[in-house]
Protein backbone atom coordinates (compact mmCIF):
# COMPACT_ATOMS: atom_id res chain seq x y z
CA UNK A 1 0.00 0.00 0.00
CA UNK A 2 2.88 2.15 1.19
CA UNK A 3 4.36 1.35 -2.53
CA UNK A 4 1.32 2.30 -4.36
CA UNK A 5 1.07 5.54 -2.68
CA UNK A 6 4.27 6.57 -2.86
CA UNK A 7 4.58 5.92 -6.92
CA UNK A 8 1.23 7.75 -6.98
CA UNK A 9 2.84 11.02 -4.86
CA UNK A 10 6.18 10.48 -7.09
CA UNK A 11 4.17 10.28 -10.40
CA UNK A 12 2.29 13.55 -8.95
CA UNK A 13 5.50 15.74 -8.93
CA UNK A 14 6.74 14.03 -12.13
CA UNK A 15 4.03 15.23 -14.40
CA UNK A 16 4.05 18.64 -12.65
CA UNK A 17 7.90 19.30 -12.72
CA UNK A 18 7.13 17.82 -16.61
CA UNK A 19 4.26 20.44 -17.11
CA UNK A 20 6.09 22.92 -15.02
CA UNK A 21 9.41 22.79 -17.60
CA UNK A 22 6.84 22.38 -20.80
CA UNK A 23 5.15 25.83 -19.72
CA UNK A 24 8.69 27.90 -19.55
CA UNK A 25 9.81 25.60 -22.84
CA UNK A 26 6.52 27.36 -24.32
CA UNK A 27 6.96 30.97 -23.01
CA UNK A 28 10.99 30.36 -24.55
CA UNK A 29 9.55 29.54 -27.88
CA UNK A 30 7.14 32.67 -27.62
CA UNK A 31 10.20 35.03 -26.19
CA UNK A 32 12.30 34.03 -29.19
CA UNK A 33 9.40 34.63 -31.47
CA UNK A 34 9.54 31.00 -32.97
CA UNK A 35 6.20 30.88 -33.84
CA UNK A 36 4.46 29.55 -36.60
CA UNK A 37 2.22 32.63 -38.02
CA UNK A 38 -0.11 30.57 -40.61
CA UNK A 39 -1.29 28.10 -38.10
CA UNK A 40 -1.72 30.70 -35.11
CA UNK A 41 -4.12 32.39 -37.46
CA UNK A 42 -5.66 29.46 -38.38
CA UNK A 43 -5.93 28.49 -34.55
CA UNK A 44 -7.13 31.65 -33.85
CA UNK A 45 -9.68 31.33 -36.02
CA UNK A 46 -10.81 27.13 -35.27
CA UNK A 47 -10.63 28.19 -30.99
CA UNK A 48 -12.25 31.62 -31.13
CA UNK A 49 -14.49 32.31 -34.18
CA UNK A 50 -15.57 28.83 -34.47
CA UNK A 51 -16.80 28.88 -30.95
CA UNK A 52 -18.65 32.12 -31.02
CA UNK A 53 -22.40 30.36 -31.73
CA UNK A 54 -21.79 28.34 -28.66
CA UNK A 55 -20.14 30.98 -26.70
CA UNK A 56 -23.28 33.36 -27.92
CA UNK A 57 -25.92 30.67 -26.86
CA UNK A 58 -24.37 29.96 -23.60
CA UNK A 59 -23.40 33.24 -22.05
CA UNK A 60 -27.26 33.93 -23.82
CA UNK A 61 -29.15 31.53 -21.17
CA UNK A 62 -26.64 31.94 -18.53
CA UNK A 63 -26.96 35.18 -18.39
CA UNK A 64 -31.06 34.79 -18.39
CA UNK A 65 -31.18 31.70 -16.15
CA UNK A 66 -28.93 33.97 -13.42
CA UNK A 67 -32.13 37.21 -13.98
CA UNK A 68 -34.72 34.67 -13.39
CA UNK A 69 -33.48 33.84 -10.09
CA UNK A 70 -31.93 37.38 -8.79
CA UNK A 71 -35.22 39.28 -10.06
CA UNK A 72 -37.17 36.69 -8.39
CA UNK A 73 -35.62 37.32 -5.47
CA UNK A 74 -35.06 41.07 -5.33
CA UNK A 75 -38.62 41.49 -5.84
CA UNK A 76 -39.48 40.03 -2.73
CA UNK A 77 -37.05 42.83 -1.47
CA UNK A 78 -38.07 45.61 -3.63
CA UNK A 79 -34.70 45.88 -4.58
CA UNK A 80 -35.68 46.03 -8.33
CA UNK A 81 -33.17 49.01 -8.85
CA UNK A 82 -30.52 46.76 -8.23
CA UNK A 83 -30.97 43.89 -10.40
CA UNK A 84 -29.29 44.94 -13.42
CA UNK A 85 -25.66 45.63 -11.07
CA UNK A 86 -26.12 42.15 -9.66
CA UNK A 87 -26.50 40.12 -12.94
CA UNK A 88 -23.49 42.47 -14.54
CA UNK A 89 -21.24 41.81 -11.59
CA UNK A 90 -22.08 37.97 -11.79
CA UNK A 91 -20.89 37.91 -15.41
CA UNK A 92 -18.29 40.16 -15.75
CA UNK A 93 -16.45 38.93 -12.52
CA UNK A 94 -17.70 35.16 -12.50
CA UNK A 95 -20.01 33.66 -14.99
CA UNK A 96 -18.41 34.90 -18.21
CA UNK A 97 -14.95 33.72 -17.63
CA UNK A 98 -15.35 30.79 -16.51
CA UNK A 99 -18.43 29.53 -18.22
CA UNK A 100 -16.25 30.90 -21.83
CA UNK A 101 -13.20 28.40 -19.92
CA UNK A 102 -15.55 25.31 -19.44
CA UNK A 103 -17.09 25.79 -23.09
CA UNK A 104 -13.69 26.17 -24.56
CA UNK A 105 -12.16 23.65 -22.66
CA UNK A 106 -14.66 21.16 -23.55
CA UNK A 107 -14.75 21.97 -27.41
CA UNK A 108 -11.32 23.25 -28.33
CA UNK A 109 -9.23 21.55 -25.19
CA UNK A 110 -10.60 17.69 -26.27
CA UNK A 111 -10.11 18.71 -29.75
CA UNK A 112 -6.39 19.49 -29.12
CA UNK A 113 -5.19 16.51 -26.83
CA UNK A 114 -7.71 14.34 -29.69
CA UNK A 115 -5.84 15.99 -32.90
CA UNK A 116 -2.12 16.07 -31.00
CA UNK A 117 -2.78 12.52 -29.75
CA UNK A 118 -3.73 10.99 -33.17
CA UNK A 119 -0.88 12.85 -35.10
CA UNK A 120 1.81 11.37 -32.08
CA UNK A 121 0.18 7.78 -32.39
CA UNK A 122 0.20 7.57 -36.17
CA UNK A 123 4.03 9.16 -36.60
CA UNK A 124 2.77 12.48 -37.96
CA UNK A 125 5.07 14.41 -35.61
CA UNK A 126 7.54 12.54 -36.13
CA UNK A 127 7.04 13.12 -39.77
CA UNK A 128 6.92 16.43 -39.12
CA UNK A 129 10.65 16.29 -37.12
CA UNK A 130 11.68 14.38 -40.26
CA UNK A 131 10.75 17.58 -42.60
CA UNK A 132 12.98 20.01 -40.80
CA UNK A 133 9.58 21.43 -38.25
CA UNK A 134 10.00 22.27 -34.75
CA UNK A 135 6.96 20.59 -34.02
CA UNK A 136 6.73 23.10 -30.68
CA UNK A 137 6.49 26.12 -33.13
CA UNK A 138 4.16 24.57 -35.71
CA UNK A 139 1.67 22.85 -33.42
CA UNK A 140 1.84 24.08 -29.76
CA UNK A 141 2.91 28.02 -29.95
CA UNK A 142 0.12 28.93 -32.70
CA UNK A 143 -3.03 26.70 -30.19
CA UNK A 144 -1.15 28.32 -26.88
CA UNK A 145 -1.02 31.92 -28.67
CA UNK A 146 -4.86 31.49 -29.83
CA UNK A 147 -6.31 30.12 -26.33
CA UNK A 148 -4.45 32.94 -24.81
CA UNK A 149 -5.67 35.63 -26.80
CA UNK A 150 -9.04 34.06 -28.26
CA UNK A 151 -10.33 33.61 -24.49
CA UNK A 152 -10.17 36.79 -23.46
CA UNK A 153 -12.07 38.01 -26.47
CA UNK A 154 -15.03 35.50 -26.21
CA UNK A 155 -15.44 36.31 -22.58
CA UNK A 156 -16.04 39.85 -23.82
CA UNK A 157 -18.47 38.61 -25.98
CA UNK A 158 -20.34 36.68 -23.39
CA UNK A 159 -20.12 39.40 -20.90
CA UNK A 160 -22.10 41.68 -23.04
CA UNK A 161 -24.65 38.73 -24.21
CA UNK A 162 -25.46 37.32 -20.85
CA UNK A 163 -25.79 41.02 -19.95
CA UNK A 164 -28.22 41.87 -22.01
CA UNK A 165 -29.81 38.46 -21.97
CA UNK A 166 -30.19 39.51 -18.18
CA UNK A 167 -31.96 42.78 -19.30
CA UNK A 168 -34.40 40.75 -21.21
CA UNK A 169 -35.81 38.49 -18.95
CA UNK A 170 -35.64 41.48 -16.45
CA UNK A 171 -38.17 43.82 -18.82
CA UNK A 172 -39.87 40.37 -19.09
CA UNK A 173 -41.23 40.49 -15.76
CA UNK A 174 -42.61 44.59 -16.69
CA UNK A 175 -41.31 45.10 -12.97
CA UNK A 176 -37.83 46.33 -13.80
CA UNK A 177 -36.95 49.32 -16.15
CA UNK A 178 -34.60 48.71 -18.59
CA UNK A 179 -33.19 52.33 -17.85
CA UNK A 180 -32.90 51.50 -14.42
CA UNK A 181 -30.90 48.09 -14.92
CA UNK A 182 -28.46 49.62 -17.21
CA UNK A 183 -28.20 52.64 -14.46
CA UNK A 184 -27.93 50.15 -11.95
CA UNK A 185 -25.07 48.42 -13.60
CA UNK A 186 -23.49 51.75 -14.32
CA UNK A 187 -23.46 52.40 -10.17
CA UNK A 188 -22.23 49.30 -9.13
CA UNK A 189 -19.48 47.92 -12.18
CA UNK A 190 -16.31 50.16 -12.24
CA UNK A 191 -13.57 48.99 -15.00
CA UNK A 192 -11.87 46.44 -12.69
CA UNK A 193 -14.67 44.21 -12.93
CA UNK A 194 -14.39 44.06 -16.62
CA UNK A 195 -10.70 43.95 -17.18
CA UNK A 196 -10.32 41.46 -13.85
CA UNK A 197 -12.94 38.98 -15.88
CA UNK A 198 -10.60 39.29 -18.92
CA UNK A 199 -6.80 38.90 -17.03
CA UNK A 200 -9.22 35.39 -15.52
CA UNK A 201 -9.71 34.24 -19.31
CA UNK A 202 -6.09 34.97 -19.98
CA UNK A 203 -5.16 32.70 -17.64
CA UNK A 204 -7.60 30.41 -18.27
CA UNK A 205 -6.70 30.36 -22.29
CA UNK A 206 -3.23 29.42 -20.78
CA UNK A 207 -4.23 26.71 -19.05
CA UNK A 208 -6.81 25.31 -21.54
CA UNK A 209 -3.43 25.29 -23.90
CA UNK A 210 -0.82 24.24 -21.92
CA UNK A 211 -2.77 21.55 -20.49
CA UNK A 212 -4.52 20.10 -23.63
CA UNK A 213 -1.16 20.34 -25.71
CA UNK A 214 0.58 18.49 -23.26
CA UNK A 215 -1.60 15.63 -23.05
CA UNK A 216 -1.67 15.51 -26.66
CA UNK A 217 1.51 15.38 -27.19
CA UNK A 218 1.68 12.75 -24.12
CA UNK A 219 -1.07 10.43 -25.64
CA UNK A 220 -0.36 6.53 -25.26
CA UNK A 221 -0.89 4.39 -28.77
CA UNK A 222 -4.37 3.05 -30.08
CA UNK A 223 -7.81 4.71 -30.79
CA UNK A 224 -8.37 4.69 -26.74
CA UNK A 225 -5.44 5.61 -25.98
CA UNK A 226 -5.84 8.66 -27.62
CA UNK A 227 -10.09 9.01 -26.38
CA UNK A 228 -8.43 8.69 -22.66
CA UNK A 229 -6.19 11.50 -23.45
CA UNK A 230 -8.87 13.29 -24.16
CA UNK A 231 -11.22 12.86 -21.28
CA UNK A 232 -8.62 12.92 -18.97
CA UNK A 233 -7.35 16.08 -20.64
CA UNK A 234 -10.57 18.05 -20.03
CA UNK A 235 -11.43 16.63 -16.55
CA UNK A 236 -8.13 18.49 -15.44
CA UNK A 237 -8.62 21.46 -16.99
CA UNK A 238 -11.58 21.87 -15.33
CA UNK A 239 -10.07 21.05 -11.98
CA UNK A 240 -7.91 23.80 -12.88
CA UNK A 241 -10.43 26.64 -13.80
CA UNK A 242 -12.08 26.06 -10.35
CA UNK A 243 -9.24 26.56 -8.37
CA UNK A 244 -7.71 29.05 -10.40
CA UNK A 245 -10.73 30.71 -10.52
CA UNK A 246 -11.22 30.57 -6.93
CA UNK A 247 -7.78 32.23 -6.04
CA UNK A 248 -7.97 34.54 -8.60
CA UNK A 249 -11.42 36.58 -8.32
CA UNK A 250 -9.65 36.50 -4.44
CA UNK A 251 -6.54 38.15 -5.87
CA UNK A 252 -8.01 40.37 -8.35
CA UNK A 253 -11.59 41.69 -6.78
CA UNK B 1 28.53 9.80 -46.29
CA UNK B 2 26.87 8.03 -43.23
CA UNK B 3 29.03 6.74 -40.75
CA UNK B 4 27.67 4.64 -37.44
CA UNK B 5 30.06 4.04 -34.72
CA UNK B 6 29.58 1.84 -31.81
CA UNK B 7 26.51 2.58 -31.63
CA UNK B 8 23.64 1.77 -28.97
CA UNK B 9 20.27 2.13 -28.04
CA UNK B 10 17.63 0.28 -25.34
CA UNK B 11 14.36 0.90 -24.52
CA UNK B 12 14.06 0.48 -20.63
CA UNK B 13 16.05 -2.49 -20.36
CA UNK B 14 16.06 -4.25 -23.93
CA UNK B 15 19.09 -3.61 -26.13
CA UNK B 16 18.02 -3.51 -29.76
CA UNK B 17 20.98 -1.44 -30.98
CA UNK B 18 24.36 -3.05 -29.72
CA UNK B 19 27.71 -1.72 -30.70
CA UNK B 20 26.57 -1.31 -34.38
CA UNK B 21 28.96 -0.21 -36.93
CA UNK B 22 27.95 0.85 -40.54
CA UNK B 23 29.45 2.98 -43.32
CA UNK B 24 27.31 4.01 -46.27
CA UNK B 25 28.87 5.95 -48.86
CA UNK B 26 27.31 8.88 -51.24
CA UNK B 27 25.33 7.19 -53.58
CA UNK B 28 25.81 3.90 -52.14
CA UNK B 29 22.45 1.81 -52.23
CA UNK B 30 21.57 -0.66 -49.24
CA UNK B 31 18.86 -2.60 -47.73
CA UNK B 32 18.73 -4.11 -43.99
CA UNK B 33 16.76 -6.90 -43.36
CA UNK B 34 15.92 -8.97 -39.98
CA UNK B 35 12.93 -10.08 -38.18
CA UNK B 36 10.30 -8.01 -36.81
CA UNK B 37 11.47 -6.27 -33.79
CA UNK B 38 15.04 -6.24 -34.36
CA UNK B 39 15.53 -2.87 -34.27
CA UNK B 40 15.74 -2.23 -38.11
CA UNK B 41 13.47 0.95 -37.95
CA UNK B 42 15.12 2.38 -35.11
CA UNK B 43 18.45 2.46 -36.47
CA UNK B 44 16.92 4.58 -39.59
CA UNK B 45 15.01 7.03 -36.53
CA UNK B 46 18.78 7.10 -35.09
CA UNK B 47 20.27 8.25 -38.65
CA UNK B 48 17.65 11.04 -38.78
CA UNK B 49 17.71 11.90 -35.18
CA UNK B 50 14.21 11.35 -34.20
CA UNK B 51 15.59 9.30 -31.68
CA UNK B 52 18.85 9.73 -29.53
CA UNK B 53 21.40 6.75 -28.99
CA UNK B 54 22.39 5.58 -25.85
CA UNK B 55 26.33 5.64 -26.46
CA UNK B 56 28.21 5.69 -30.04
CA UNK B 57 28.80 8.68 -33.02
CA UNK B 58 26.21 9.08 -36.33
CA UNK B 59 28.14 11.20 -38.64
CA UNK B 60 26.34 12.27 -41.73
CA UNK B 61 28.53 14.12 -43.60
CA UNK B 62 31.36 14.99 -41.19
CA UNK B 63 28.34 16.13 -38.36
CA UNK B 64 27.84 14.09 -35.75
CA UNK B 65 23.89 14.03 -35.21
CA UNK B 66 23.93 12.59 -32.02
CA UNK B 67 25.55 15.98 -30.41
CA UNK B 68 23.41 18.76 -32.97
CA UNK B 69 21.03 21.14 -31.49
CA UNK B 70 17.85 21.22 -32.95
CA UNK B 71 18.48 23.75 -35.08
CA UNK B 72 21.46 21.84 -36.83
CA UNK B 73 19.77 18.80 -36.62
CA UNK B 74 16.74 20.45 -38.55
CA UNK B 75 19.56 21.83 -41.38
CA UNK B 76 21.10 18.13 -41.72
CA UNK B 77 17.47 16.60 -41.80
CA UNK B 78 16.91 18.80 -45.09
CA UNK B 79 19.14 16.11 -47.02
CA UNK B 80 16.70 13.64 -45.90
CA UNK B 81 13.85 11.67 -47.22
CA UNK B 82 12.06 9.67 -45.00
CA UNK B 83 9.48 7.39 -46.14
CA UNK B 84 7.07 5.91 -43.29
CA UNK B 85 6.03 2.38 -42.65
CA UNK B 86 3.12 3.91 -41.75
CA UNK B 87 3.17 7.20 -44.51
CA UNK B 88 2.28 9.28 -41.90
CA UNK B 89 0.45 11.51 -44.17
CA UNK B 90 -0.43 14.36 -42.11
CA UNK B 91 -4.52 13.85 -42.10
CA UNK B 92 -5.89 17.34 -41.81
CA UNK B 93 -4.13 17.96 -45.37
CA UNK B 94 -5.41 17.02 -48.46
CA UNK B 95 -2.57 14.95 -51.00
CA UNK B 96 -1.56 17.84 -52.54
CA UNK B 97 -0.89 19.89 -49.42
CA UNK B 98 1.39 17.23 -47.98
CA UNK B 99 3.41 16.47 -51.04
CA UNK B 100 3.88 20.05 -50.84
CA UNK B 101 4.81 20.21 -47.59
CA UNK B 102 8.45 20.30 -47.82
CA UNK B 103 8.44 22.76 -50.69
CA UNK B 104 6.80 25.48 -48.88
CA UNK B 105 7.75 25.25 -45.13
CA UNK B 106 11.61 24.38 -46.11
CA UNK B 107 12.21 25.55 -49.66
CA UNK B 108 9.53 28.16 -49.62
CA UNK B 109 9.03 28.01 -53.51
CA UNK B 110 6.59 30.08 -55.33
CA UNK B 111 3.04 28.48 -55.67
CA UNK B 112 3.39 28.15 -59.42
CA UNK B 113 6.78 26.23 -58.27
CA UNK B 114 5.80 23.90 -55.98
CA UNK B 115 2.25 23.19 -57.87
CA UNK B 116 4.36 21.79 -60.89
CA UNK B 117 6.49 20.11 -58.63
CA UNK B 118 3.66 18.29 -56.87
CA UNK B 119 2.06 17.27 -60.42
CA UNK B 120 5.29 16.39 -61.33
CA UNK B 121 5.76 13.71 -58.14
CA UNK B 122 1.99 12.77 -58.35
CA UNK B 123 2.91 11.30 -61.45
CA UNK B 124 5.89 9.78 -60.75
CA UNK B 125 4.25 7.67 -58.13
CA UNK B 126 1.32 7.49 -60.42
CA UNK B 127 -1.06 9.11 -58.51
CA UNK B 128 -1.91 12.07 -60.88
CA UNK B 129 -5.50 13.35 -60.05
CA UNK B 130 -5.32 12.80 -56.24
CA UNK B 131 -4.28 16.36 -55.33
CA UNK B 132 -7.79 17.23 -53.39
CA UNK B 133 -8.46 13.75 -51.44
CA UNK B 134 -7.88 13.57 -47.50
CA UNK B 135 -5.31 10.81 -46.31
CA UNK B 136 -8.99 9.08 -45.01
CA UNK B 137 -9.84 8.19 -48.12
CA UNK B 138 -6.73 6.76 -49.77
CA UNK B 139 -5.77 2.96 -49.78
CA UNK B 140 -2.88 1.76 -47.63
CA UNK B 141 -0.76 1.40 -50.87
CA UNK B 142 -2.21 4.64 -52.01
CA UNK B 143 -0.98 6.29 -48.31
CA UNK B 144 2.57 4.83 -48.89
CA UNK B 145 2.85 6.12 -52.91
CA UNK B 146 1.68 9.61 -51.34
CA UNK B 147 4.20 9.32 -48.86
CA UNK B 148 6.95 8.36 -51.20
CA UNK B 149 6.09 11.47 -53.27
CA UNK B 150 6.17 13.95 -50.18
CA UNK B 151 9.93 12.07 -49.43
CA UNK B 152 10.99 12.80 -52.91
CA UNK B 153 9.94 15.99 -53.26
CA UNK B 154 11.95 18.50 -51.84
CA UNK B 155 14.76 16.02 -54.27
CA UNK B 156 16.76 14.79 -50.97
CA UNK B 157 21.00 13.17 -51.07
CA UNK B 158 19.94 10.78 -48.28
CA UNK B 159 16.37 8.64 -48.99
CA UNK B 160 15.57 6.44 -45.73
CA UNK B 161 12.84 4.00 -46.98
CA UNK B 162 11.02 2.11 -43.67
CA UNK B 163 9.08 -1.03 -45.45
CA UNK B 164 8.32 0.37 -48.69
CA UNK B 165 6.43 -1.72 -50.13
CA UNK B 166 5.08 -3.61 -47.47
CA UNK B 167 1.07 -4.39 -47.80
CA UNK B 168 1.27 -2.90 -51.37
CA UNK B 169 0.08 -5.89 -54.19
CA UNK B 170 2.58 -7.40 -56.21
CA UNK B 171 2.01 -4.44 -59.22
CA UNK B 172 2.38 -2.10 -56.90
CA UNK B 173 4.96 -3.06 -55.21
CA UNK B 174 6.79 -3.48 -58.65
CA UNK B 175 6.09 0.11 -59.49
CA UNK B 176 7.66 1.27 -56.30
CA UNK B 177 10.88 -0.89 -56.07
CA UNK B 178 11.21 0.22 -59.90
CA UNK B 179 10.79 3.98 -58.63
CA UNK B 180 13.70 3.70 -55.84
CA UNK B 181 15.60 2.50 -58.59
CA UNK B 182 15.15 5.01 -60.47
CA UNK B 183 15.81 7.66 -58.25
CA UNK B 184 19.04 5.59 -57.59
CA UNK B 185 19.94 5.78 -61.45
CA UNK B 186 18.94 9.18 -61.76
CA UNK B 187 19.48 11.02 -58.60
CA UNK B 188 22.63 9.26 -57.64
CA UNK B 189 20.79 8.88 -54.00
CA UNK B 190 22.28 7.51 -51.17
CA UNK B 191 19.59 4.74 -49.79
CA UNK B 192 18.89 2.92 -47.12
CA UNK B 193 15.66 0.66 -47.12
CA UNK B 194 14.56 -1.58 -44.59
CA UNK B 195 12.31 -4.40 -45.87
CA UNK B 196 11.39 -7.77 -45.74
CA UNK B 197 10.39 -7.90 -49.04
CA UNK B 198 13.27 -10.34 -51.01
CA UNK B 199 12.20 -8.64 -54.53
CA UNK B 200 12.58 -5.28 -53.17
CA UNK B 201 15.82 -6.39 -51.33
CA UNK B 202 17.21 -7.76 -54.70
CA UNK B 203 16.09 -5.24 -56.64
CA UNK B 204 17.03 -1.66 -54.72
CA UNK B 205 19.97 -2.50 -53.24
CA UNK B 206 23.95 -3.26 -53.65
CA UNK B 207 24.71 -4.45 -50.10
CA UNK B 208 22.32 -6.85 -48.20
CA UNK B 209 23.17 -6.16 -44.32
CA UNK B 210 20.84 -8.86 -41.64
CA UNK B 211 20.43 -7.42 -38.51
CA UNK B 212 21.16 -9.73 -35.79
CA UNK B 213 21.22 -9.08 -31.61
CA UNK B 214 21.75 -5.43 -32.15
CA UNK B 215 24.68 -5.36 -34.63
CA UNK B 216 24.86 -5.65 -38.51
CA UNK B 217 26.54 -9.00 -40.06
CA UNK B 218 29.06 -8.76 -42.77
CA UNK B 219 27.36 -7.18 -46.13
CA UNK B 220 25.98 -9.60 -48.85
CA UNK B 221 25.93 -8.34 -52.78
CA UNK B 222 22.27 -9.13 -54.06
CA UNK B 223 24.15 -12.22 -55.65
CA UNK B 224 26.47 -13.56 -53.20
CA UNK B 225 22.77 -13.71 -50.75
CA UNK B 226 21.26 -16.45 -52.29
CA UNK B 227 24.25 -18.76 -52.17
CA UNK B 228 25.54 -17.13 -48.64
CA UNK B 229 26.89 -19.69 -46.71
CA UNK B 230 25.83 -17.93 -43.30
CA UNK B 231 23.26 -19.51 -41.64
CA UNK B 232 21.58 -16.86 -40.33
CA UNK B 233 21.13 -15.16 -43.35
CA UNK B 234 20.19 -17.95 -45.19
CA UNK B 235 17.23 -18.90 -42.73
CA UNK B 236 15.82 -15.56 -43.47
CA UNK B 237 16.19 -15.70 -47.35
CA UNK B 238 14.71 -19.24 -47.59
CA UNK B 239 11.84 -17.85 -44.99
CA UNK B 240 10.83 -15.50 -47.67
CA UNK B 241 11.37 -17.55 -50.90
CA UNK B 242 9.46 -20.07 -49.18
CA UNK B 243 6.51 -17.70 -48.51
CA UNK B 244 6.61 -16.25 -51.98
CA UNK B 245 6.05 -19.63 -53.19
CA UNK B 246 3.65 -20.34 -50.76
CA UNK B 247 1.56 -17.55 -52.40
Amino acid sequence: MFYRLGTIVINFFYELGAIFWYTLTIFGYLLKGKIHARNTVEQMIVIGFNSLPIIFISSLFVGMVFAVQVVKEFLNFGAAQMVGGVVGLAMWRELAPIMTGIVVAGRSGAGISAELGTMKVTEQIEALEAMSQDPMKYLITPRFIACTLMLPLLTGLGDIIGFFGGLLVAIGTNQVDARAFIYSAERMLDVNDITGGLIKAVFFGMIIAIISTYMGLNAKSGAKGVGETATKSVVLILVLLFITNYFLSVVLF
Amino acid sequence: MIKLTNLKKAFDKKVVINNLNLLVEKGEKIAVIGPSGCGKSTLLRLIIGLQRPDQGSIFVDEKDVAKLSFKELSKIRLKFGFLFQSAALFDSMNVFENVAFGLVENLKLSPKAVKKIVKEKLKLVEMEGTEKIMPSELSGGMKKRIGLARAIATNPEIMLYDEPTTGLDPIRSKNIEDLIIKLNQELNITSIVITHQISTILSTSDKIYLMSEGRLLKPETPKSILTTENQEIQSFINGGMHAISRS
